[in-house]
């Protein structure tokens, strides 16, 4: 089965975070993929469980055990000895023998080729998920004011932001939101994206991002520190009463 | 990553046990000790598979960590530079034993052949997948499912960026996930 990678990086978040909202909305937009999504949440949870049955040993005493060090001095002796006869030699043959010798002239080229360093192999890294958000279809009617952010946190550490968009396209805002929370956010496919208008105070991007959603009917999920996944919800109830509130 | 914990303004409370050692007091290695031992051991028996060897290995490890505390240069937190020196020791000492075992004479291996210890909860088929990767895929794998790290702290545990440490987790679960459906 060839997965697109954004559906794929998708399905590895929610196995993750085995929320079992994102769970459903994730197998009703997406059944065929539905069987796929079992199969890595079935692998998470044996993983996760496995870690809980590591055996716990009771702690033992610390012991500062250094390991033995390797008895170098008698081989070090001997070689020292062995380099140092061989240098006199080569000394006192060198100056009874001491006839000009010609400098054999090297040849650069093939002295490169040898020297050239070998080239890393890199890591090969995935190709980036498809680039979500796309780029708003419609242009901004007015121009967005800046979000004026004020460097408070709040419990958990996040910064609290404030938030005026008088219009603008809705993925352009959730863009915004998560810029301005110092967030990295994808967007997965078929959200829809009307002109909103915003009006947050002192609230970090996540829970910004959390009521827009129940108004655009999108889940924001975490995943990983920095970065929020947005997946949409298919709920033609929801749909229906975010296309109301534009008008 | 620094900036990182230095943004969220994090407090890393083991600094003050470290502080403390470093003028002299050597009960606070031991609580030091004391707080993370079972997570070290919990990694290294993941890398390492066997009980006995983790054991021996958290004791090294721990070593180490009471010879060179005067290292840490608080770039981090403790906890990471902890575990970025157990997962470079255990990954070592897998490799190391790795060779040995190979090397064990035929008869031998006939007259015991490997059994997988696990204790009565483990998940034989979790043991058996994690046992066909590379030391440093079981690292990841349990730093992330087990210790529960984020991707930061895992890719300063590793001494990686953020994107290498994405991408060796997205490999690491793959080859996993192969192994466990093969097993189970």
């Amino acid at each position: 089965m060839n997965i697109p990678p954004e559906i794929d990086e998708l399905m590895w978040a929610i196995a993750d975070q085995d929320d079992p909202n994102a769970v459903f909305e994730f197998e009703k937009r997406y059944p065929r993929y539905a069987n796929e999504l079992f199969r890595r949440l079935k692998t998470v949870d044996a993983l996760k469980a496995s870690g809980k049955t590591v055996p716990v040993a009771p702690v033992p005493v610390f012991k500062n055990t250094t390991a033995p060090k390797p008895n170098y001095r008698l081989p070090a002796l001997l070689t020292t000895a062995a380099i140092l006869a061989v240098s006199v030699f080569a000394f006192y043959t060198g100056s009874l023998n001491s006839k000009p010798q010609v400098q054999p002239t090297t040849t650069t080229a093939a002295m490169d080729q040898q020297a050239r360093p070998e080239v890393a192999m890199s890591n090969e890294l995935p190709k980036q998920p498809m680039s979500v958000p796309q780029q708003p279809s419609q242009p901004l009617n007015q121009p967005i004011q800046s979000p004026t952010t004020q460097p408070q946190i709040d419990n958990s550490g996040a910064k609290l932001i404030e938030m005026h968009i008088e219009s603008a396209p809705l993925h352009a805002a959730i863009q915004l939101i998560a810029q301005a929370g110092k967030m990295k956010v994808t967007i997965a496919p078929g959200l829809a994206n009307p002109n909103i208008k915003i009006d947050y105070d002192k609230m970090t991007a996540l829970q910004m991002l959390q009521a827009l959603g129940k108004d655009y009917a999108f889940t924001p999920l975490m995943d990983g520190e920095r970065e929020i996944l947005v997946l949409p919800t298919r709920d033609e109830d929801t749909q229906s009463s975010s296309d109301n509130r534009l008008n | 990553m620094s900036a990182v914990f230095e943004q969220t303004g994090g407090f890393d409370e083991d600094s003050i046990l470290v502080d403390r050692y470093l003028r002299g007091d050597h009960t606070a290695f031991e609580e030091l000790y004391r707080k993370y031992y079972t997570k070290v051991f919990g990694l290294s028996k993941g890398v390492l598979i066997d009980a006995e060897e983790a054991a021996d290995v958290t004791q090294e490890i721990f070593g180490l960590v009471y010879r060179n505390l005067h290292k840490f240069n608080r770039q981090s937190k403790f906890s990471t530079w902890l575990f970025r020196v157990a997962v470079n020791r255990s990954i070592q000492e897998s490799r190391k034993r790795r060779f040995k075992h190979k090397h064990v004479e035929l008869n031998e291996a006939l007259e015991h052949p490997a059994v997988i210890q696990t204790s009565e909860e483990e998940d034989p088929n979790v043991q058996a997948a994690l046992e066909k990767l590379a030391p440093p895929d079981r690292a990841i794998l349990i730093l992330f499912y087990w210790q529960e790290l984020s991707l930061n702290e895992i890719a300063d545990s590793m001494s990686i960026n953020l994107s290498a440490a994405k991408t060796r987790l997205y490999r690491a679960r793959e080859r996993f996930r192969s192994f466990y459906e093969v097993q189970s």
